[in-house]
C-alpha cells in the first residue's frame, strides 16, 4: 500500500549530484535548461509534446498585451492571456503579410510645383500604360438612350443597360458577350446577383432577374416600379427602391421578401450601399439622406444633407466605409464623416447640377457633372476644409454627350467606366484600384470550378438580414451595460422573475398599504426629495 | 514629366501554366477586403455546430446471442475486437466487435448467472457465476491439442468455491486472480484452492465487485454491499483502507493513466472520482444520470470514461467536467448493466437488459472510415470554430443540448425540483436556528461518512 502511495507522488527530479569536471573549472549551472536537462519525465514527454521547431514563434510577445492578473481562476487566467498573446501577435505579424503583396497599384506623380496632374489627358495615360493596361480604355457608340453599367465583384464581367430597353452582359476583357436582350421597355437599372451567373433589372414595372444567358428567371412582383437595385452579396439581399417610395429586400437565396420599409419621402432615385456594414443609403426628392437596415422600420440615419433633390451618393470603401459623398441639384457635392453627421467634411460647387458620384477601392472620388468627369484623391478629400473651394483635382475627362447618367470604377482595374446618352466612356484612372485581390473573395482570374465552389461556400456563409447594423463589428463584442437602471437609492431592485425562489415564495404583506402604494407610483429614474423623504419616514414608521 | 504607371495584373501569374495545373491563389490580409470577417465567422461556426448535431449517429451496431440481461463485460488485453460478455442465462459469448462474429460460445457456461468474466492472458478466459464455480476457458477455434469446436464447450478447469461468487478480476502480471463474494479471495490458476483471503475485518458483508490496480498490481480495491469501499494488498494479504459512504456504490474501475485514480458509480445517480492518497472526499462528482449508476469504464487515454444506468442512458464524460456528459440512448435499450471502452478508445460498448451488446462510437458525429486530408483539416477547422465560439448564444445552445427520452427527461426534471426543494428547506431551516448552529456542509464531504484504517 506505501508503496503505491509512494509511487503515485508525482516524480520528481533525481537528486542533484555535484558534478566532478576533470579539467577543474566549475561551469555556473544555475540556467533552466540545465535543471530541466535532469528531469526525465520532462524530457521524455517534452519530446512528443511540442511544437516542432519550424512551427515554434520565434519573435517576443508584443508590448502592451492585456494581462487579467485580476481574475483569481488560474487556468482561465492562463488561457486568457495566452489568447490575447496570440491575438496582438497576430495583428503584428498581418504588417509582415503586406511584403507578400507582389503587384504595384497604379499612380500619376507630378514632379514640382507646376506640373498638374489633371492636365494629363487620356491619350498620355494610354500611351505610358502597358499593353494590357491599355485595353481598359475604350468607347462604346450605343444607341438607345443613356447608358448604366455595373462590374461584378471581380471587375471582370459588365452589364449595360439603356433607357430604352437594351442591356448587355459580357466579359469585357476576352470580349465575349454572355447575352444581349432588347427588353423593349423603359429599364432604369441593372445590377448583378452574387455573380456574373444571374443579374437584376429594374425594368418599367417590375424587377426581373436573367441568368447568364438572358432567360428571364423571376419576375419580382413586389417591387413596383423600381428605379434603383443594390446586391448586398454577404446577406444574398435585393434592395430596391421605387417611385412609390419604398425599400423592399429580397433574399435571393430563399426568395423570400425580408423586408418592406415605407420611406414617406416619396419617389427615390438614389441609392448606394455602404459594402463594409451593409447599411442601404437613399437621398430623397427633398434633400435628406437616410440610411436604412432590414430590421429596423424607420432610417437608422436621417440627415438633412441638400438644399434640393439628392441626385447623387457615394460610400468610401477604402476608409471602411467611414466617408460618404452626397451631391445635389443645388449644384453642390457633399464628403460626409458617417461617424459623426454634425456638418460635411467638405463640400464644394460644382457646374451643371446634379452630379453622379462614385468611390473608387483606393479612395478615389469620381464626380461626372455637366459635360465632365472629375476625378479627386485620397488624402485631400478626407481632410475638413471649411469654404466651399473645390479640392485639388486629381484628374478629369471631358464626355461631350449629356446626360452623363452613371460613373462606375472597374474593381481591381485602374478604370472607370462613363455611362451618357451616346453608350459608355471607360477612361483610365491611375491609382483607383486595389492592385492585389484576395482569391477567397473576389479573383478576376477565377475558373468555372472556382466559380462554382465560391458560390456554395458563401451561401452557406450567408449572414442572417437582421444582423445588419451600423456597426458592423457589434456581432463579436460583449453586450454593453445597460445604460437605463432601476436603481432607486442606489439600490438595484431584482425583477421578480430573476429573484431566488425562496424570495419568490415569500409572501407579500403589506405590499397595499396606502403609502406604499403612493411612494410605488411616485418611484421612477428621477429622485426627489419629497419621495425620499416619505420613504424615510415610511421606515420610521414601519421600523 | 509626370509619371505614369497604370495598374495591369499579369495574366501569367495567375493563370495556370499548364492545363490542368491548380490555378494559382493570390491573398490579400488587408481587413477591408475581407468586410464581414466576424460575421461570416459566426456563421461558419453556427454551421458546424448544426453540422455536429446533424452527423451525430453514434449508434453502430448490436450485437446479439444471449437469451438474457447482460451482467458482465470484460475486454481482452492487447486486442482492439475481442470482447467477452455473460448472461443471466449462464451463457458466456467472445465476440468479435468487428466481424461482428463469435469467437467462442458457451451457452451453459454456469448454472444460473454469470457474474464475472476477464481474461487471464490472449487466449483464456476466467468466468464465475452464482453457481459458487470460477471455470477458465480457452476460447480459441482449434485449441493446443488439436480439438475443434464442439458442441459443448468444456473448460480447462473449474476452481470451486463455498459461495456464489459476485466479480472477478485477473492480475496484471502474475497467474493470479481474486473473486469476490462474501469476502475476497486470491487464487493462483494452477491451484483449486484459494491462496488467501483478503477481509477487513470486522466486516460483514458481500462484495460486489473487485478490481486490480493496473500500474500497482499487488493492489485491490473492492466495493461491498454495507456501502463500503476498500483497498487490500495482497502482498501483506491485509484490507488496508475502508470507506463507508453515504450510499453503495454499483462498479469500479481503475484509471489506466492515473494510478492513484479510481471511479466509483454510485446508487446516488452519481459518479466519483477518488484519490486513493485522500479518501476523505472525492476529487471530481459527475453529475448527470437520473438513476443509479450501475457500471463505469475508463477510456484507455484516462482522459474520458463511460458510465450506464439504470435510467437506460449510456454516458460519456470528460475526466474533471462533472456536468454535461455525452447521452446516447435507444428505444430498445433496456436497463444499461455493463459498459466498456474499446482499446483504441473511439468505441463504447454496453450491454443491457434486453440481452444485446451495442457498440457505439465514442464520439458521436464521427466519421468512421478513411478521411482525406482536406476532410480533416475541415474538420479540425470546424471544431477550433465551435471551441472559439461557444459562448455565443446560439451556438453554445445547439453545442450544449441533448434531446432524452420523455421518461428521462421527466425524471430529470423531478430531481431538480426535489432537490431544490430540499435545498430550500435546508436554507429555511438555517435561517431560524440559531445564528452558526448549523453550517452548508460542501457536497463533496457529504459523499464519505467514514474512513477507515
Amino acid at each position: 500500500m506505501d508503496s503505491l502511495l509512494a509511487k503515485a507522488d508525482a516524480i520528481r527530479p533525481a537528486p542533484k549530484r555535484r558534478k566532478i569536471d576533470k579539467d577543474g573549472h566549475h561551469k555556473p549551472s544555475g540556467s533552466k535548461q540545465a535543471e530541466n536537462s535532469h528531469d526525465k519525465t520532462l524530457n521524455s514527454v517534452a519530446r512528443h509534446t511540442a511544437l516542432p521547431p519550424s512551427l515554434r514563434l520565434t519573435s517576443p510577445p508584443p508590448e502592451g498585451v492585456k494581462k487579467y492578473n485580476h481574475i483569481a481562476n488560474k487556468k482561465l487566467r492562463t488561457q486568457l492571456t495566452r489568447q490575447s498573446t496570440l491575438a496582438a501577435r497576430q495583428k503584428a505579424l498581418l504588417k509582415d503579410a503586406e511584403l507578400l503583396l507582389t503587384e504595384e497599384a497604379g499612380m500619376i506623380e507630378a514632379e514640382g510645383e507646376l506640373e498638374k496632374t489633371w492636365r494629363v489627358g487620356q491619350s498620355e495615360v494610354v500611351q505610358a500604360a502597358g499593353q494590357e493596361a491599355a485595353k481598359g480604355r475604350k468607347e462604346w457608340v450605343l444607341d438607345g438612350g443613356p447608358y448604366l453599367s455595373r462590374y461584378t465583384r471581380n471587375g471582370r464581367h459588365m452589364a449595360i443597360v439603356g433607357k430604352k430597353g437594351h442591356v448587355a452582359t459580357f466579359d469585357w476583357q476576352t470580349a465575349t458577350m454572355h447575352s444581349e436582350l432588347q427588353l423593349g421597355e423603359t429599364c432604369r437599372d441593372i445590377t448583378f446577383l452574387h455573380d456574373h451567373s444571374h443579374y437584376a433589372v429594374a425594368q418599367k414595372k417590375y424587377v426581373f432577374i436573367y441568368d447568364r444567358d438572358g432567360v428571364e428567371l423571376h419576375r419580382l412582383k413586389s417591387h413596383i416600379e423600381p428605379t434603383r437595385l443594390e446586391f448586398l452579396p454577404y446577406h444574398w439581399l435585393l434592395a430596391s427602391v421605387g417611385n412609390a417610395g419604398w425599400l423592399k429586400y429580397q433574399d435571393t437565396s430563399t426568395g423570400k421578401v425580408v423586408a418592406e420599409h415605407r420611406t414617406k419621402l416619396g419617389a427615390c432615385n438614389t441609392m448606394c450601399q455602404n459594402r463594409h456594414n451593409a447599411v442601404i443609403h437613399l437621398g430623397h426628392q427633398n434633400g435628406t439622406v437616410t440610411l436604412w437596415t432590414p430590421n429596423l422600420p424607420h432610417p437608422a440615419v436621417r440627415l438633412l444633407a441638400h438644399l434640393g433633390p439628392v441626385a447623387g451618393l457615394g460610400v468610401d470603401p477604402s476608409s471602411g466605409g467611414r466617408y460618404m459623398a452626397t451631391s445635389g441639384r443645388d449644384g453642390t457635392v457633399k464628403v460626409w464623416d458617417c461617424r459623426n453627421w454634425k456638418g460635411a467634411v467638405r463640400e464644394w460647387k460644382t457646374r451643371g447640377g446634379g452630379a453622379e458620384l462614385e468611390w473608387s477601392q483606393k479612395g478615389v472620388l469620381a464626380v461626372a457633372t455637366g459635360g465632365s468627369v472629375n476625378t479627386y484623391a485620397k488624402p485631400a478629400i478626407h481632410s475638413p476644409f471649411t469654404g466651399s473651394v473645390q479640392p485639388p483635382l486629381y484628374l478629369t475627362h471631358p464626355i461631350p454627350h449629356r446626360p452623363l447618367i452613371s460613373v462606375r470604377f472597374c474593381p481591381f482595374q485602374d478604370i472607370l467606366t462613363i455611362g451618357h446618352s451616346a453608350g459608355l466612356s471607360s477612361i483610365l484612372v491611375p491609382g483607383s484600384g486595389e492592385p492585389n485581390f484576395d482569391s477567397s473573395e473576389a479573383d478576376p482570374f477565377e475558373n468555372k470550378r472556382a466559380r462554382r465552389e465560391r458560390e456554395v461556400k458563401n451561401l452557406l456563409d450567408k449572414i442572417q438580414p437582421d444582423a445588419i447594423t451600423l456597426d458592423p463589428e457589434f456581432i463579436s463584442s460583449l453586450a454593453p451595460e445597460p445604460k437605463l437602471t432601476t436603481a432607486v437609492n442606489d439600490k438595484i431592485e431584482v425583477p421578480y422573475a430573476q429573484l431566488p425562489r425562496l424570495e419568490r415564495l415569500r409572501k407579500m404583506r403589506g405590499k397595499n398599504k396606502s403609502l406604499k402604494r403612493y411612494l410605488r407610483k411616485q418611484r421612477k429614474n428621477v429622485i426627489d426629495p419629497k419621495a425620499v423623504g416619505l420613504a424615510g419616514s415610511c421606515v420610521l414608521v414601519s421600523g | 514629366m509626370v509619371k505614369i504607371s497604370v495598374l495591369q495584373h499579369a495574366p501569367s501569374a495567375h493563370l495556370p501554366n499548364r492545363p490542368g495545373d491548380p490555378t494559382p491563389t493570390s491573398r490579400n490580409l488587408d481587413p477591408l477586403m475581407h468586410p464581414f470577417a466576424k460575421a461570416r465567422e459566426r456563421t461558419r461556426a453556427l454551421n458546424a455546430a448544426k453540422i455536429e448535431r446533424i452527423f451525430a449517429k453514434p449508434f453502430v451496431a448490436a450485437l446479439e446471442g444471449h437469451l438474457e440481461a447482460i451482467e458482465t463485460m470484460s475486454r481482452r488485453p492487447e486486442s482492439l475486437t475481442a470482447v467477452a460478455s455473460g448472461s443471466w442465462d449462464g451463457g458466456l459469448i467472445v465476440h468479435d466487435i468487428a466481424e461482428r462474429t463469435h469467437l467462442m460460445r458457451a451457452n451453459e457456461a454456469h448454472k444460473g448467472k454469470v457474474t464475472g468474466v476477464c481474461f487471464a492472458d490472449e487466449h483464456r478466459l476466467l468466468s464465475c457465476g452464482v453457481d459458487r464455480n470460477v471455470k477458465l476457458w480457452d476460447i480459441r477455434e482449434v485449441d493446443e491439442n488439436g480439438a475443434g469446436p464442439s458442441e459443448s464447450r468444456k473448460p480447462l478447469s473449474i476452481f470451486p468455491g463455498k459461495t456464489a461468487f459476485n466479480s472477478i478480476d485477473h492480475h496484471r502480471s502474475d497467474p493470479l486472480f481474486a473473486t469476490a463474494s462474501t469476502i475476497v479471495q486470491v487464487w493462483d490458476e494452477t491451484k483449486s484452492a484459494p491462496i488467501s483471503n483478503l477481509t477487513f475485518p470486522t466486516s460483514i458483508e458481500t462484495i460486489s465487485v473487485v478490481k486490480f490496480n493496473l500500474a500497482e498490481s499487488s493492489v485491490l480495491a473492492s466495493i461491498g454491499s454495507d456501502r463500503t469501499f476498500t483497498l487490500y494488498d495482497i502482498r501483506t494479504g491485509k484490507a488496508e483502507r475502508r470507506v463507508v459512504m453515504h450510499m453503495r456504490s454499483n462498479a469500479l474501475s481503475w484509471s489506466p493513466t492515473f494510478p492513484t485514480s479510481v471511479l466509483l458509480a454510485s446508487e446516488d445517480h452519481s459518479l466519483y472520482t477518488f484519490d486513493v492518497r485522500s479518501l476523505n472526499t472525492p476529487t471530481q462528482i459527475y453529475k448527470g444520470h437520473v438513476a443509479a449508476v450501475t457500471s463505469c469504464d475508463w477510456s484507455p487515454t484516462g482522459l474520458e470514461f463511460v458510465s450506464g444506468g439504470w435510467d437506460r442512458t449510456v454516458r460519456i464524460w470528460k475526466e474533471g467536467a462533472g456536468t454535461r456528459p455525452e447521452v446516447y440512448h435507444t428505444k430498445r435499450m433496456q436497463r444499461v448493466t455493463s459498459t466498456l471502452f474499446s482499446a483504441d478508445a473511439r468505441f463504447v460498448m454496453s450491454g443491457s437488459d434486453d440481452g444485446n451488446v451495442r457498440i457505439w462510437k465514442a464520439k458521436a458525429s464521427e466519421k468512421l472510415g478513411v478521411i482525406t486530408t482536406r476532410e480533416r483539416a475541415a474538420i479540425e477547422y470546424r471544431d477550433s470554430l465551435k471551441e472559439k465560439w461557444k459562448f455565443d448564444p446560439e451556438v453554445g445552445k445547439i453545442q450544449r443540448t441533448r434531446h432524452v427520452p420523455k421518461p428521462v427527461y421527466k425524471a430529470a426534471q423531478l430531481k431538480r425540483t426535489m432537490l431544490e426543494a430540499r435545498r430550500v428547506k435546508e436554507v429555511r431551516r438555517r435561517k431560524h436556528t440559531r445564528a452558526g448552529a448549523s453550517k452548508p456542509k460542501a457536497e463533496r464531504k457529504k459523499v464519505v461518512i467514514a474512513e477507515q484504517s
